[in-house]
């Protein structure tokens, strides 16, 4: 079985690349950063995630209007989505708009788990 | 013009030092030969006097000249039909009173003894006329002391008559012997009237009195009694004196009253006294509205300072809202750093694999904080339903289960039977229950025992710093469940009681809590409409009581 690919998108740089180390370490994953919200479908349509992870809060679009976006595109529409948020306060995971998400910071075995859990539900 | 009459005779007779003028003397002589008057005054002039003398021999002169009202009247033997006596009692019948000295020639006592009981001022034979000047000055001293006399008792009737003041002479037996006009009238009343008559049956009410009149009637002099009458038109005040009326051998003939009316002075008093008692009532009444404002003012100030802190709160919380999405992708790329390079040392370095443990507890426990920021700026979303206040504690038990074993925490549960739920968001008052157990066992480092009760009760008077003001709110007779939590740890010192809710004040060393802790709890306790206590105990450690309103069950 290839390995999974992973979008991120995220307008932190340092995050995107220290998270793609991360995963890319198990050996497992092939990750692609975005950092700019508003390229995230084009970079999605293009690079054909099996999972995306999904800031919330961006400058110029949120996480949310990228989700609904990809969602109501053909190709990108069973793609699991997984947000990762600052804004939220809860230590368990939660939901966002029917989409999971993880409260940061938060640590790789976590990001691991819940991509496994959300490639498995589909 | 006047003559000086020099006597060496009469100087001598009067010794004294010094020259005096003789005194005129207006004499009406009274006899059959005018001739024979000189031969009298010779005596008169040696005792001083200048007389200037009217003689007459007939009644009818001697009734026109007594009119000219002559200092003395001598009568020498006197006509027939015009004897002394006669002339006399001619005298009195015109009201006068004018000394009357009879000379006579004849030693007739019985004519001296009827003429001094008549009333004349002397009676000398003629062969005594020497001794007539003595005669003149005695009965001319005794005619001035008459005088005196007659106007002292003048004035004294005057001032009995016309004193503003209430006088009457009783015996002891209360009979009216004399009144005055004044007293009469107070009582509408002749004094002609009252004389006579029992004063205890003219005023029935001064039967009060009698006790103090007995005293009286003992010698004793009373004062400033005070005597309420009843008139047909209303009662009447007197101020009454008494005063025993007693010889010289100091027995009590009877019993002066001195009466005043002072109904006049009683109503001003009265009136004086309503005055001052409506004064006074008003000064109360005054006093009281100043309390009433000064408490409002109380009240306001405390509100005020409530609604200060309700807006330092909310601003806490919407400034945490906005920076914790901040704070937050840092620690996220610092966390996942750290998680990358704990995974990827190239070298065995023990100070190095320390220090990434050091950032990643780092990371925590400023995400701890702003988690705590986070809490109590959403806390006002509630999800409320009626649950048993018990499950909602021993879910919070089970989430501190860990903590309790690690610290030797012997947890006692005394729960009241068959409670009423309470209407809250379970997973809210989890949180609270959580943060106040979590407190309780950092208290109890060396181990302990946690106590945790659950009673229903009526609340009583409230404190009024207590509590949030609006209408959901607990108030007095509020039937609610309280849940005690004890710990017999380490107590909070007294001064730092009232910071307990502040935002960031902590009592644990630095790193151990975020000082949001029971900043949160209280503002979903009051979110709730519920109310929390922190109390230590008198036995040591703190007493917590979390307190809602009981759910009515339909």
């Amino acid at each position: 079985m290839g390995k999974k690919r992973i979008l991120l998108v995220d307008d932190e740089p340092s995050f995107t690349r220290v998270l793609k180390l991360c995963l890319e370490k198990t050996g497992s994953y092939e990750v692609r950063e975005e950092n700019r919200g508003t390229m995230a479908m084009a970079t999605a349509r293009q690079f054909k995630p099996d999972l995306i992870l999904l800031d919330v809060v961006m400058p110029d679009i949120d996480g949310g209007e990228i989700a609904s976006g990809i969602m109501a595109d053909e190709n990108l529409k069973d793609t699991p989505i997984v947000f990762l948020t600052a804004a939220v306060a809860k230590d368990e995971e939660g939901v966002i708009s029917g989409h999971p998400f993880l409260a940061k910071p938060v640590d790789t075995e976590e990001v691991i788990k819940r991509i496994e859990k959300s490639l498995s539900d589909t | 013009m006047l003559t000086i009459m020099y006597n060496p005779d009469l100087l001598l007779e009067q010794n004294t030092k010094t020259l005096k003028m003789p005194t005129p003397l207006r004499v009406l002589i009274l006899q059959n030969q005018p001739s024979d008057a000189q031969w009298m005054l010779a005596p008169v002039r040696q005792a001083g006097y200048e007389p200037r003398c009217q003689q007459v021999d007939n009644q009818k002169d001697y009734l026109r000249q007594m009119e000219s009202l002559p200092d003395l009247i001598l009568v020498d033997d006197g006509p027939q039909d015009l004897c002394g006596n006669r002339a006399l009692s001619l005298m009195r019948q015109r009201g006068l009173d004018i000394p009357l000295i009879v000379v006579n020639g004849a030693k007739d006592h019985q004519a001296v003894v009827e003429a001094i009981r008549q009333g004349a001022a002397d009676y000398l034979v003629k062969e005594r006329i020497h001794e007539l000047g003595h005669a003149v000055q005695r009965a001319l001293a005794d005619k001035k002391r008459r005088d005196q006399r007659k106007r002292q008792e003048l004035e004294q009737q005057t001032i009995v008559t016309h004193i503003p003041m209430g006088l009457m002479m009783s015996d002891d037996q209360g009979t009216v012997q004399w009144v005055n006009q004044e007293m009469a009238a107070m009582f509408d009343l002749s004094p002609q009237a009252m004389v006579g008559k029992n004063w205890y049956a003219i005023v029935p009410a001064m039967e009060e009195h009698r006790k103090i009149h007995d005293r009286v009637f003992i010698g004793e002099a009373m004062e400033f009694f005070e005597a309420r009458i009843p008139f047909p038109e209303g009662d009447r005040y007197f101020e009454v004196h008494y005063r025993p009326i007693a010889d010289e051998a100091k027995k009590v003939l009877g019993m002066l009253t001195m009466a005043q009316e002072i109904t006049k002075r009683k109503r001003t008093e009265a009136k004086v006294k309503q005055t001052y008692q409506d004064l006074k009532r008003s000064e109360k009444m005054l006093a009281k509205a100043l309390a009433d404002l000064k408490m409002s003012h109380e009240e306001l100030k405390a509100t005020q300072l409530q609604l200060i802190q309700a807006e330092k709160l909310e601003s806490v919380g919407r400034l945490a809202a906005g920076v914790a999405h901040e704070v937050k992708n840092p620690l996220a790329i610092i966390q996942l750093d750290v998680d990358y390079l704990s995974k990827n040392l190239t070298f065995e370095d023990e100070n190095t694999s320390m220090i990434l443990e050091d950032i990643h507890h780092a990371v925590q426990r400023a995400d701890s904080v702003v988690k705590g920021l986070l809490n109590f700026s959403a806390s006002g979303d509630l999800v409320t339903s009626p649950e048993p206040l018990e499950a909602v504690i021993e879910g919070s038990l089970v989430l501190v289960k860990h903590e309790l074993d690690r610290w030797h925490i012997n947890v006692v549960r005394d729960f009241g039977a068959s409670l009423p739920r309470v209407k809250v968001d379970r997973n809210k008052i989890e949180q609270v229950f959580v943060n106040v157990f979590i407190n309780a066992i950092h208290a109890m480092p060396d181990g302990g025992t946690l106590t945790v009760r659950t009673r229903l009760e009526r609340l009583g008077q409230m404190d009024p710093n207590l509590g949030d003001r609006e209408g959901n709110k607990l108030r007095a007779g509020d039937t609610v469940v309280v849940a005690g939590v004890e710990d017999t740890g380490t107590g909070i010192p007294e001064d730092q009681l009232s910071r307990i809710f502040d935002p960031f004040f902590t009592t644990k060393p630095t790193g151990k809590g975020t000082g949001l802790g029971l900043t949160v709890t209280n503002k979903i306790v009051e979110l709730h409409g519920g109310m929390i206590e922190i109390k230590n105990r008198n036995e040591g450690g703190v007493r917590v009581r979390v307190m809602f309103k009981a759910h009515k069950e339909k």
